[in-house]
């Protein structure tokens, strides 16, 4: 063989094996550590990673559903709305670990358990006394406390993950949809039940609609822990265009993340899918009917001083920032840049 | 058999293959934003200042989720001014308060002692200006090689915009390549100047 052919055959398989190894284990998980992205960075899996220990989870739909899905007399078609959530949710959950397909076979040690009521929240909090994993659909887009718009008007869905910062369990997830009709000035519905094909066209100055079990199978992604991933086909990325339903059916590398995260186990569906502090699917109202309170709002510091509000950056940590980042200095001179593993 | 002398040759393509390979592999993804061009970027700003990042500190919000205001210290402004202020506070939703935190994938973080250029937006009744379009208002400064670099945040993003059709599709953002710091910063200033008043809601 020719030193020619040779030069040709190894570049070959570097790029065989680099592509490879990517594809491999594309996906990555939120953590605890948000820190910065820096440059192309991919996974950012400082600190602990987030996980449900308990991953026998319930989560209940807002009654007020979507305006997008109406009945024929013009109300709220709920009943279609929690139909579409709980197919997104289920696609995590019907999967075979075993053979890394979807379907059935080796569940991953997973469980949804949707309530059959709806909520009342379209807070995303989390309580001591009681919780409900929400998923709320907001027109207007904006926090139903304040009169800031928390979210920001070119977000197409939020999902809000509490959880403890040392451990990394996760304590409560909720989801949050922008309702809205899209406009120049903010992202929007509408939405629908595209069929497979995908979702329609729209007409002069009206939108089509975007596939919700697309957008809501992300979010679940989210609410279990999964971050995003490199991988082009995972639904965990953002390949699919509007008129897409691809995100729907998980790819092989979110398989692998929701089978590794949350491996076969022994949970069936008699598990207890209570929320942490209980079940509370009225953060809105008392028993009494009366309206739960807003928190006051805090004020931001003025510039200069200080804040009696805890910080995230302690002086403590500061100095082990220093610290981390003269060693890692020292450690960049001594040895060539390379791109971590799973990059 | 490959000989020895010819393996130096041959660290450079690969190098160049492999930086090839994992260039496009790279755009981070979460929560699902529309995709905002530089030009709807100035637009939607109400400030845009390169400074560098004082401190982060998290609290309450009226609504119970946690948020963080980051102090950053202006060391440039390209829009906006305030008189008598030299810092801007930047308020993100999600945050950390003793072990409990909400984390909310999109919104931007900050390392204290960076330099940023942050694209933001009044924040309405308080005085914290918020990013436009979530993490894509956050641009990162860096040195390399003795140029200063900018990089937008792409932290758990994923970006979309529709097409004519009003479809969406996958979007490539303000800033989809690193660029020079000065330079990208006159293309800034040249939008700004060229669409003074900003837009109109």
């Amino acid at each position: 063989m020719s030193d020619r052919s040779l030069h040709a055959a190894a570049l070959g398989l570097m790029f065989v094996a680099a592509f490879t190894a990517d594809r491999a284990s594309a996906y990555c998980r939120m953590s605890t550590d948000g820190s910065p992205q820096v440059g192309d960075a991919d996974c950012i899996e400082d600190g602990a990673l987030l996980i449900w220990n308990h991953p026998c989870l319930s989560y209940a739909v807002d009654f007020r559903g979507s305006r997008w899905f109406e009945n024929a007399d013009g109300t709220r078609d709920v009943a279609t709305v929690m139909d579409l959530v709980e197919q997104s949710f289920a696609s995590w959950e019907n999967v075979d670990c075993e053979n890394r397909v979807v379907g059935s076979g080796t569940p991953p040690n997973l469980i949804f358990k949707p309530s059959l009521e709806p909520s009342v929240c379209q807070r995303a909090e989390f309580n001591t006394t009681g919780n409900v994993n929400t998923i709320a659909f907001l027109d207007p887009w904006k926090d139903p406390c304040s009169d800031d718009r928390a979210y920001d008007p070119f977000a197409f869905a939020v999902t809000v993950v509490w959880h403890n910062t040392t451990t990394g369990e996760i304590l409560d997830a909720d989801m949050m949809i922008n309702d809205q009709l899209a406009s120049r000035f903010n992202a929007g519905g509408p939405y629908g039940d595209c069929p497979d094909a995908g979702c329609p066209a729209g007409s002069q100055g009206v939108p089509g609609p975007a596939d919700l079990r697309s957008i809501v199978t992300h979010e679940a992604g989210h609410f279990i822990g999964i971050g995003h991933s490199p991988d082009q086909g995972a639904t965990m990325f953002n390949s699919a265009e509007r008129t897409s339903v691809d995100k729907r059916t998980l790819a092989t590398d979110d398989i692998n993340a929701v089978c590794d995260v949350y491996p076969p186990g022994n949970l069936d569906q008699t598990c207890d899918a209570t929320p942490m502090g209980g079940l509370l699917l009225n953060c809105e109202l008392t028993e009494d009917s009366e309206p739960i309170a807003c928190d006051d709002p805090a004020s931001p510091p003025s510039n200069g001083g200080c804040s009696a509000y805890s910080m995230t950056q302690s002086p403590t940590d500061t100095w082990a920032l220093l610290l981390g980042a003269l060693i890692g200095l020292t450690v960049l001179r001594r040895r060539p840049r390379r791109r971590d593993a799973r990059s | 058999m490959l000989r020895f002398r010819l393996l130096p040759g041959l660290i450079g393509p690969v190098l160049a293959a492999l930086v090839l390979v994992s260039w496009p592999a790279s755009p981070a993804n979460g929560s699902i934003v529309q995709g905002l061009e530089l030009q709807e970027l100035v637009a939607h700003a109400d400030r845009i200042v390169l400074g560098r990042v004082l401190f982060s500190e998290s609290f309450r919000r009226p609504d119970g989720q946690l948020g963080t205001w980051h102090r950053v210290e202006v060391e440039r402004e390209i829009r906006g001014h305030a008189p008598d202020e030299h810092e801007v506070i930047v308020e993100t939703l999600g945050g950390q308060i003793g072990d409990i935190a909400m984390r909310v994938e999109g919104e931007p973080s900050f390392t204290v002692g960076e330099r940023v250029v942050v694209f933001v937006r009044d924040g309405g009744p308080y005085t914290a200006f918020r990013p436009v379009g979530m993490g894509q208002g956050v641009m990162r400064v860096r040195m390399e090689q003795g140029v200063e670099t900018v990089t937008q945040n792409r932290e758990g993003l994923m970006l979309m915009r529709r097409n004519a059709d009003g479809r969406l599709e996958r979007s490539l953002g303000a800033l989809p390549e690193k660029a020079r710091l000065d330079t990208f910063l006159s293309r800034v200033r040249d939008i700004v100047e060229a669409n003074a008043g900003g837009i109109d809601e």
